[in-house]
């Protein structure tokens, strides 16, 4: 570990140092500590490719420097490559709610399932204590207690949750590809099922239940949502009944 | 008549064609027995190839079943050494432990008789400070008094913290830095020979450390190896970056290094640099 806080010197420039202390640390430090330092890309990407590398890094400290939105950006495209990274602290800086959400999509893009599904689910970051960072800020975990949580279960988690936002307003089925074949609806089922367990996890022979969303909806719900509003359905209720009918 | 007239011709011409069936016949006849012998020595050769080859395939898989053995053999050299070496290095390290253990215990036992020296600070000294400033010496030179002697004494906990609120540096307060320093020295032993998760915490926060206090900490902790090292807000530019990074750069049990509120140059960052890749990686 090591921690540089507040020690730049008058002829030290503090990306200079960064840049110098990550490179030769690269193999070497699992934490790095280098808060007000007066770090100033000046646009340049460093971090940003030296955290694409997947490096052994699991916690950055970057707090009370000069990043802007376009660092936070660059950051946020290669978070979603790194499973190593375990904390970002990075407040303090001179991000704007545009760098923020780059971040919080880094960590939760509920564009689509497949999105939501791609994010980070490993790296904790401390997003301001606005509102509108509810549905990010503890997302992959706890960073006032380091507590970290399994990656299988945060990306089921947020993959459950994206289905219970848009149950809410009745559009999952507004996201269905059209080509969708109605044969999948038994699966489809099944999965909102298996996806609404995710705080039921395995490890081992034992079974742990890390916290479920309060904010969830039931999967009968979603289920009924579908079979409501999912007019390829119908088929299926169809051939039920003309067997039915023919027993 | 005629059939016997012609069988006469052919007795009296000798070489009839009766004959000539019969030297035929035994022809063949021995034609069919080399033949019958060539193919009779040919089965035998193939029999004695297949033999040989039935033999060879034996003799590969004995080979194969040698080589495999070796093999494991090979492996259980190659797993016999890694528990002697294992075992070495466990015994010298253990060798080393109880020399440690020694060295303490007869540290321990002179120490018995030791007794904290350095004087009391001056009324002039004192008065020439403000109340504020006053208290917090009074903090400094207590606390040094207290890990001095906890570390002469053996009560150590392995948590070295100096921690106060900006004081000054001062003359008056070198005898007490000397007695920190040379209980630091001798608390080598006791940090080589206390159990890996014992505390090993080394931090000096919020005093000011002049060069001469650098140099003496810089000689007492050559060879006193803290896993945890905290410098923060010492007032003691370039060249007390510089004892940190040398005391960083010889210390491998080295696990956290922290540089708080403290200048460091270009100088001191290149040098730094220099000395990271050096550093175990599970120890960073």
């Amino acid at each position: 570990m090591l921690v540089l806080y507040n020690c730049k010197g008058a002829d030290v420039n503090g990306y200079e140092m960064l840049k110098s202390v990550m490179n030769a640390g690269k193999l070497k430090f699992v934490v790095l500590y280098l808060s007000d330092n007066e770090i100033n890309t000046g646009g340049d990407t460093f971090i940003a490719t030296f955290l694409a590398k997947n490096p052994i890094l699991a916690t950055l400290d970057v707090t009370r420097n000069e990043l802007n939105d376009d660092d936070a950006g660059a950051i946020a495209i290669v978070l979603r490559r790194n499973s190593e990274l375990r904390t970002l602290n990075i407040s303090r800086n001179n991000l704007t709610n545009e760098g923020w959400e780059a971040l919080g999509k880094a960590v939760f893009d509920k564009t689509s399932l497949n999105s939501a599904a791609d994010s980070n689910h490993t790296c904790n970051i401390d997003f301001p204590d606005d509102d509108d960072y509810d549905d990010v800020r503890q997302i992959n975990g706890d960073i006032s207690s380091d507590k970290y949580l399994d990656p299988d279960y945060v990306r089921q988690k947020k993959i459950y949750k994206v289905l219970s936002d848009r149950n809410r307003n009745r559009s999952n089925v507004e996201h269905f590809d059209e080509d969708m074949q109605v044969e999948l609806l038994p699966d489809m089922l099944q999965l909102i099922e298996e996806y609404s367990n995710y705080h039921i996890v395995e490890i081992g022979e034992e079974e742990v239940t890390p916290p479920q969303d309060t904010q969830d909806i039931e999967p009968l719900s979603i289920m009924f949502e579908i079979l409501q509003r999912w007019d390829k359905s119908l088929a299926v209720f169809e051939a039920f009944g003309s067997q039915s009918s023919v027993r | 008549m005629s059939s016997s007239n012609n069988t006469k011709k052919r007795r009296v011409g000798g070489d009839t064609p009766a004959v000539e069936t019969d030297n035929n016949n035994n022809e063949l006849i021995a034609i069919k027995s080399s033949i019958d012998e060539l193919v009779h020595q040919n089965r035998t050769q193939n029999d004695n190839i297949a033999n040989m080859l039935q033999l060879m395939k034996g003799m590969k898989d004995d080979m194969k079943g040698m080589q495999s053995e070796m093999k494991d053999m090979r492996g259980e050299i190659a797993q016999l050494r890694k528990k002697c070496d294992k075992s070495s290095a466990d015994i010298i390290s253990r060798f080393d432990g109880m020399e440690n253990k020694q060295k303490h215990h007869d540290v321990l036992l002179k120490n018995q008789k030791w007794e904290y020296s350095a004087p009391g600070l001056t009324v002039s000294y004192l008065d020439s400070i403000g109340v504020d400033q006053r208290d917090e010496v009074e903090d400094l030179l207590r606390q040094i008094q207290k890990y001095t002697e906890e570390m002469r004494y053996g009560t150590s906990d392995g948590d070295i913290t100096l921690d106060i609120n900006e004081v000054e540096y001062n003359e008056e307060l070198l005898p007490h830095w000397k007695e920190f320093a040379n209980a630091l020295e001798q608390y080598k032993y006791d940090l080589k020979f206390s159990p890996k998760d014992n505390k090993s915490i080394l931090q000096l926060v919020g005093m000011e450390l002049s060069d001469e206090v650098v140099d003496l900490l810089s000689e007492a902790l050559k060879s006193t190896h803290f896993r945890h090292v905290l410098l923060q807000d010492n007032n003691f530019g370039e060249k007390g970056a510089g004892f940190a990074l040398d005391y960083l750069k010889g210390n491998d049990k080295c696990e956290e290094f922290a540089f708080r509120d403290n200048v460091m140059g270009t100088q001191n960052v290149e040098e730094l640099c220099r000395i990271i890749p050096l550093q175990h990686p599970s120890k960073c």
